[in-house]
């Protein structure tokens, strides 16, 4: 059996973990969900700095943990590359040394590998800095070679890029999600933040207070939430796309799948145009385009599920979408599942990710 | 506003006091005999022989602390354990013990007629009046100094930074060695400084449990004492070699609170 298998029971603090986890070879799953919910933990005992009880790990047919059988690898032995929150780099020592730490070998051998692979990362002139003096941007790429360097089966990502200011996350996310792609090992994320999840990984696991609530691709969870939490977290409305520029000043992006979104954000190439559900509004189909707003696709309500007093819409344009409206809205237009539509939203709604 | 000024003057005549009484005795020290007089009486033997013993003994307890005392902080610092809390209480106890109970209670345990007297005599060990009962007082007296200091170092290394030394590769030790004493570094220094201030001013446990003979057990405190009646200039030579230390030690204790890191770099 390939890829990563969990199931663990532990008691936290105040509530109680219950997971079951699988990720296949060459895919990444993200655990979202708000603080306190249990993801670090999960990635901790993967990792086997916390042991669970009962609990079973088992990486492409290796078992790491099996409570059962008495089986318990300690961490050092268990091959994992983990990425702590706020990367957890050693301070007192340089960045080649923080990357040749984990690299076993002559000390030749170590030294020529920290040096490639944080040349891999494009912060091979930091050598000989510091943790201290790096931006973080700079620390994230050496926590990650350094996560890489000893060549693990399982990449574990606590929150990679929460520790970043807004203008370097999008540049991260990017470099990132290119390395999850060319590197092929299972990796497990963990984030609050729905759209870095969208963005990263190809399965959302959605946990609350230690329990996974959805699983699923973040199209999917976004479109019919099982859950008003899972669809409060959901958030945002992810479509992916290719951008090109339309002069003078806005970008269009052809959506996979078909449909034009236009967006005031520069980009090209492949993004994620995301967003949110409450500036998307809902007209009767072939009504006559009035208005500023120039974002209009022909969609068709799959859910409606009431958030207190607001209504969440799930849609398929083909793919799929999110609109929040007022219940109001909601009886003038008829909405039931099968009803045609047209969703408007603004294209300064519309913010567009690289990915 | 007359008031605030009044009081503001009280303030500063009091700190006045304070300071002026703190430390006009040990300017005293070196102005008391004239600084040509205090070098040549250092260099009588009696005198060397007590600063050779005293460093000797100091430094052989602050190496005995260190080595043995840096693991058992480490687990305090990192394990919680039911009776922790009084192990800890048990451990600093030495720090409010009057020297004499100290001495007392070194005698007690270890003194010819103590309880584990005659497994030590079994063993062909004496303590009491020979050097390695000063060294055994000074450990006693100096190591709470040295631990509380290091499990609190300890206790503030972020737990990541050994959580990630796990994950990659290193076992409990490597990540203790590369990773926890490295990054306590400063706080355990600290703690060596004060600990080895504390021995080298050891003064009434030594002297109860190991006496005080010249050039055995007669660090530079009991010389100092020995001395004062007969030959106060020397007693002053080696005060003022104490303060000399001890002010250095105090120093670098304060620059190490301010360095960033130990051995360089910016935090």
């Amino acid at each position: 059996m390939s890829g990563l298998a969990v199931e663990a029971r532990d008691q936290l603090r105040n509530i109680e973990l219950d997971v079951e986890l699988d990720v296949g070879d060459r895919s990444c799953t993200a655990i979202v969900g708000p603080s306190g919910a249990g993801k670090s933990t999960v990635l901790r005992i993967i990792a086997g700095l916390r042991r669970p009880d009962p609990g079973r790990v088992t990486v492409s047919g290796t078992t790491w943990l099996d409570t059962s059988r008495g089986i318990d690898v300690p961490p050092e032995e268990r091959a994992c590359g983990f990425m702590f929150q706020e990367y957890a780099l050693f301070p007192h020592m340089s960045a080649w040394r923080n990357v040749a730490f984990g690299v076993s070998g002559s000390s030749k051998e170590r030294r020529e590998r920290a040096h490639a692979e944080l040349e891999r990362f494009g912060v091979e002139e930091l050598a000989d800095a510091r943790p201290g003096s790096m931006s973080g941007g700079e620390r994230q790429r050496v926590a990650l070679a350094r996560a890489l360097a000893r060549e693990p089966r399982l990449l574990l990502l606590d929150e990679p890029l929460s520790a970043l200011d807004t203008r370097t996350r999008a540049r991260a996310g990017r470099e990132l999600s290119s390395v999850l792609r060319s590197t092929g090992i299972p990796t497990v994320l963990v984030t609050h933040d729905f759209t870095e999840a969208a963005l990263l990984a190809d399965e959302i696991c959605v946990m609350d207070r230690g329990d996974i609530v959805q699983r699923g691709p973040s199209s999917q969870l976004a479109a019919n939430p099982a859950s008003p939490f899972v669809a409060e977290l959901a958030g945002s409305v992810v479509l992916t796309g290719t951008a090109r520029p339309e002069p003078p000043s806005l970008t269009v992006v052809e959506l996979d799948g078909g449909g034009l979104v236009r967006s005031p954000d520069a980009a090209s190439g492949p993004v994620a145009a995301s967003v949110f559900p409450w500036e998307i509004s809902l007209e009767p189909p072939g009504a006559d385009p009035r208005g500023s707003a120039l974002n209009r696709l022909d969609v068709e309500v799959a859910s409606v599920s009431e958030v207190g007093n607001r209504v969440r819409v799930g849609l398929t344009s083909p793919q799929p979408l999110v609109a929040e409206i007022t219940s109001e809205s909601r009886r003038a237009l008829g909405l039931e599942p099968g009803v045609s539509v047209t969703a408007v939203w603004k294209a300064t709604a519309t913010r567009l990710l690289p990915r | 506003m007359r008031r605030r000024t009044a009081f503001a003057g009280l303030l500063f005549v009091c700190l006045c006091l304070v300071l002026a009484f703190l430390t006009l005795p040990i300017v005293a020290i070196f102005t008391d005999t004239s600084p040509g007089a205090l070098i040549s009486s250092l260099g009588k033997q009696g005198s060397l022989d007590a600063l050779w013993l005293s460093l000797k003994t100091s430094l052989a307890a602050l190496l005995i602390i260190i080595v043995i005392g840096t693991p058992a902080a480490y687990l305090l610092a990192t394990r919680n354990f039911r009776g922790r809390s009084v192990v800890m209480t048990l451990i600093e106890l030495p720090l409010v013990l009057p020297p004499a109970v100290a001495g007392i209670a070194l005698l007690a345990a270890f003194g010819p007629k103590g309880i584990f007297g005659s497994a030590l005599e079994d063993a062909g060990i004496t303590l009491v009046l020979q050097t390695a009962g000063v060294i055994v007082a000074l450990t006693f007296v100096a190591a709470p100094f040295y631990l509380r200091q290091a499990q609190e170092a300890f206790a503030a290394v972020d737990r990541n930074l050994i959580d990630a030394a796990r994950t990659l590769g290193a076992g409990e030790a490597r990540a203790f060695g590369r990773i926890a004493i490295p990054c306590a570094g400063q706080g355990l220094t600290a703690g060596m400084a004060l600990a080895w201030g504390r021995a080298l001013g050891e003064f009434g446990a030594t002297l109860m449990f190991a006496g005080s003979f010249p050039g055995i057990t007669q660090t530079v405190p009991l010389a100092i004492f020995a001395q004062f009646s007969t030959d106060f200039t020397s007693a002053l030579a080696l005060s003022a070699v104490l303060v000399i230390v001890s002010a250095a030690l105090l120093l670098s204790v304060k620059l190490l609170g301010r360095a960033p890191f130990l051995g360089g770099g910016q935090a």
